[in-house]
């Protein structure tokens, strides 16, 4: 069962971090040491699959508390796949148990509604996430702090827009404090990084070109740059999601094939631009513009 | 003296008490009033606003039963089982009814509806001892039975004039003369059968109300007010073995304004403690807040809903904090649901394969399983989008750049895309069950452009797009050569990320 930190223990840590960190108050490099993790009564809630990424942070994955990740207004849908993988990640690692999703009335228009079938490819069960939409920025947030607080849910993804204006350091601090209290993970998602924020991590989302060999879609890919990390350091990612192993892969960087082998897909629906020859027959030139994404 | 038009010449519909001792009566002519008395005072009589002014007499009347009709003209049934008590018996609450309101009121308690309306308006008044009923209406004239005028004058010419008299008539006879309607409105009277009214008077089987020594005002009294109130519902729908669905709670100003706050929860209630926090959220999200200007001086917490309850969910709820779970969630839901009105919903998979069709949104409490549905992906690559755009949205095609199949660069949002892998198409097509006869076939096809975002695009064209297929419109020359095929028109309709 998850306990509280005790809170004199764990203003006496602060105090003590504080007192040896030097003048101006920045950080010791590395964020906070494994046993002030301890202390501080963080709990593991996800890992992302790579050692590369888990390792970033003093406790192998994203910790219960306020997280933020950003998007550009082209990659929106982008960051909504990041926290869809994100709740599907935490899922696996904690069964019988919720998520909640808000959104703002205004952003259904523009970005469209969350498609049932398409989280079910994604590999998360609908049936486990709730979806309740609000009226404006205000009432989002404030609907994002009663389920952080409640503790009903393992997590909540709050879908902002116009409420991002109004995060502020007070305001994410507090979600974190009762986050870690009630073991949720609370994931604000943000039209920008703007403004201050306690957040235990922030990330800017954007998409990245597909891996795959040939034409083909693949899985989703994504470019993620963890801006703040309070348990480790910044870095920077493109990872794609595989759905048999349920975990994000290191996707493999963009070079040109050494040898174009031909791919059997029979059962797949394949499309060639016209123009296209066949495989093999002279193919290697089509394939590396094909790898290059044509650029 | 009001008077009003009625069967084509103005006459009294009311007069006072120095008109009457005149001789005037309702139903005279203004004509003949006038001769008889020149001095007289007229207005005309506004039965809208006697209407009105019923409705408010009857809305401060809610204090003291939530059950009451309104009796038009200018008579209120108010059914007081069990609500007498809560003033001090009903000697006592008809004094308190006579102080409260300046209005010249005659006033009954009786066992039926019948009784009471005949007390009041043709009999002393005051409270009619219980089960004393044929006694009672003895002394009454009939027309306090409220059959038709005919009948009563047939009585009357008959030599009977009271009800005592008619009471030992054999009933088939009195049925012959008078009709079925008569005899009923006395056995209405004494009791022996339901009258219609009494279905309208009917009382909430759940309630709880305390009345206040001293007017309260403030919001935190009134919440421990509703906690008290609570805890009383709880254990009348205790011993029933049901659960409320939905709550009102009225706050009775001092000054006969009332304000009614209600609450709905997803699934049968029985736990004080969290009926009284739906509560608190409901005042916290009032606009207006309470508006108790002096205070509220009677507080009355009613089940309006009910539903029965399960001994095992009810074991649940029992339990002292609601650790995680669907008990938890539904909790939050209601709560939400109680402070903004926000509801909480799910997505169910839909019962088509059209793609606006096979996902719809349930309530938080209906059963949800995606279980016998494959997830529509190839290996790691979704097939289905994430967003869905509804309608799905205009996109530009050069018709240079699709020729028969996905498109190399489309418009969107004013932003030129070109697409530079594409998978499909993908088939699908109307439902013959659902979609009327010229819904279109879809082609889909997931495009990535140079970003690496992703798009669910679809052609759209008609079955058969032959000009042969068209009706209507034979060709203008036949030797014309045939008209091109109509241009298939693209939308996008979700986005992969």
């Amino acid at each position: 069962m998850f306990q509280p930190p005790n809170l004199i223990d764990l203003r006496g840590r602060i105090a003590a971090i504080e007192r040896n960190t030097p003048k101006g108050g920045r950080r010791a490099r590395g964020g906070l040491r494994a046993e002030d993790i301890g202390a501080a009564g963080l709990k593991r809630a996800l890992s992302f699959g790579p050692e590369a990424v888990d390792t970033r942070f003093g406790l192998g994955g994203l910790a219960f508390g306020a997280h933020q990740a950003a998007a550009g207004p082209g990659d929106r849908t982008a960051v909504a796949v990041f926290a869809v993988l994100l709740l599907a990640r935490l899922f696996k690692a904690w069964p019988d148990r919720s998520a909640l999703l808000v959104q703002e009335a205004e952003t259904l228009q523009e970005d469209g509604a969350l498609y049932g079938p398409g989280l079910h490819a994604l590999g998360l069960d609908p049936g486990r996430l709730a979806l309740v939409s609000a009226r404006d920025g205000a009432e989002a947030l404030r609907i994002v702090d009663e389920a952080t607080r409640s503790g009903a849910v393992c997590a909540v993804v709050g879908d902002l827009r116009g409420g991002a204006r109004k995060l502020d350091l007070a305001l994410t601090q507090r979600l974190n404090v009762h986050a870690q209290q009630t073991s949720t993970l609370t994931l604000l998602l943000t039209p920008d990084l703007d403004g201050t924020s306690a957040a235990m991590s922030r990330w800017r989302v954007a998409t990245a070109p597909s891996r795959a060999p040939r034409r083909y879609l693949g899985g989703p890919t994504l470019d993620l740059e963890l801006v703040r990390n309070r348990l480790g350091r910044p870095g920077r990612w493109t990872l794609e999601w595989s759905s048999e192993d349920e975990a994000f892969r290191l996707a493999t960087p963009l070079r040109p094939p050494v040898v174009l082998t031909p791919v059997h897909r029979s059962d797949a629906p394949f499309v060639a631009f016209p123009g296209d020859r066949a495989p093999g027959a002279g193919g290697e030139a089509e394939g590396r513009v094909a790898a290059h994404g044509g650029r | 003296m009001l008077a009003e038009k009625q069967k084509g010449a103005l006459r009294l519909t009311a007069v006072d008490r120095t008109a009457e001792r005149e001789g005037l009566g309702a139903g005279m002519t203004l004509a003949d009033a006038r001769a008889r008395t020149p001095g007289l005072r007229m207005v005309e009589a506004d039965p809208a606003a006697d209407l009105a002014l019923l409705e408010r007499l009857a809305e401060a009347c809610r204090r003291y039963t939530p059950a009451l009709a309104l009796h038009a003209p200018d008579g209120i049934d108010l059914n007081l089982t069990g609500c007498a008590d809560l003033f001090g018996g009903e000697a006592a609450l008809l004094a308190e009814i006579a102080a409260r309101f300046a209005f010249n009121l005659r006033l009954a308690v009786a066992d039926t509806p019948g009784l009471a309306y005949a007390t009041a308006r043709f009999g002393r008044g005051g409270v009619v001892p219980i089960g004393v009923r044929a006694e009672a209406l003895a002394d009454l004239p009939i027309a306090a039975l409220r059959i038709e005028a005919d009948s009563v004058e047939v009585l009357r010419h008959l030599g009977l004039k009271r009800i005592g008299q008619i009471q030992d008539i054999p009933r088939a006879a009195l049925g012959r003369r008078l009709g079925e309607a008569a005899l009923h409105r006395l056995d209405e009277a004494m009791g022996l059968r339901a009258g219609p009214l009494d279905l309208k008077l009917e009382a909430p089987r759940f309630m709880a109300q305390r009345r206040m020594f001293e007017p309260i005002a403030d919001e935190t009294q009134v919440l421990q007010v509703t906690a008290d109130l609570a805890a009383d519902l709880v254990t009348a729908l205790d011993t029933r073995g049901m659960g409320g669905r939905r709550f009102r709670l009225d706050l009775f100003r001092v000054d006969g304004a009332v304000k009614r706050l209600g609450v709905a929860t997803g699934a049968p209630l029985r736990d004080a403690r969290r009926i009284a926090a739906l509560f608190v959220e409901r005042l916290a999200g009032l606009n207006e807040g309470l508006e108790a200007d002096f205070g509220f001086d009677q507080l009355r917490l009613t089940a309006e809903v009910a539903d029965a309850l399960r001994p095992e969910a009810a074991d649940l709820l029992d339990v002292g904090d609601l650790a995680g779970g669907t008990e938890a969630l539904a909790d939050l839901a209601d709560r939400l649901a109680a402070r903004t009105g926000a509801r909480i919903v799910r997505l169910a998979p839909g019962d088509a394969h059209r793609p606006e069709r096979a996902c719809k949104a349930v309530a938080l409490g209906a059963p949800v399983d995606w279980s016998a549905e494959a997830p529509a992906r190839f290996e790691s690559a979704p097939l289905r989008p994430l967003r869905l755009f509804t309608p799905p949205q205009r996109i530009d095609v050069p018709m240079a750049e699709a020729p028969e199949g996905p498109p190399r660069r489309f418009t969107w949002r004013r932003v030129v895309r070109t697409v530079v892998r594409a998978e499909g198409p993908e088939r699908i097509e109307p439902e013959w069950a659902l979609d009327d006869a010229d819904a279109s076939v879809r082609d889909y096809y997931r495009l990535e452009d140079e970003t690496g975002r992703r798009y669910w695009v679809f052609r759209q064209h008609r079955y058969d797009a032959s000009p042969a297929a068209r009706p209507g419109k034979p060709p203008l020359d036949k030797d014309a050569p045939p008209e091109p095929p109509p241009t298939p028109t693209w939308r996008l309709h979700g986005l992969f990320g």
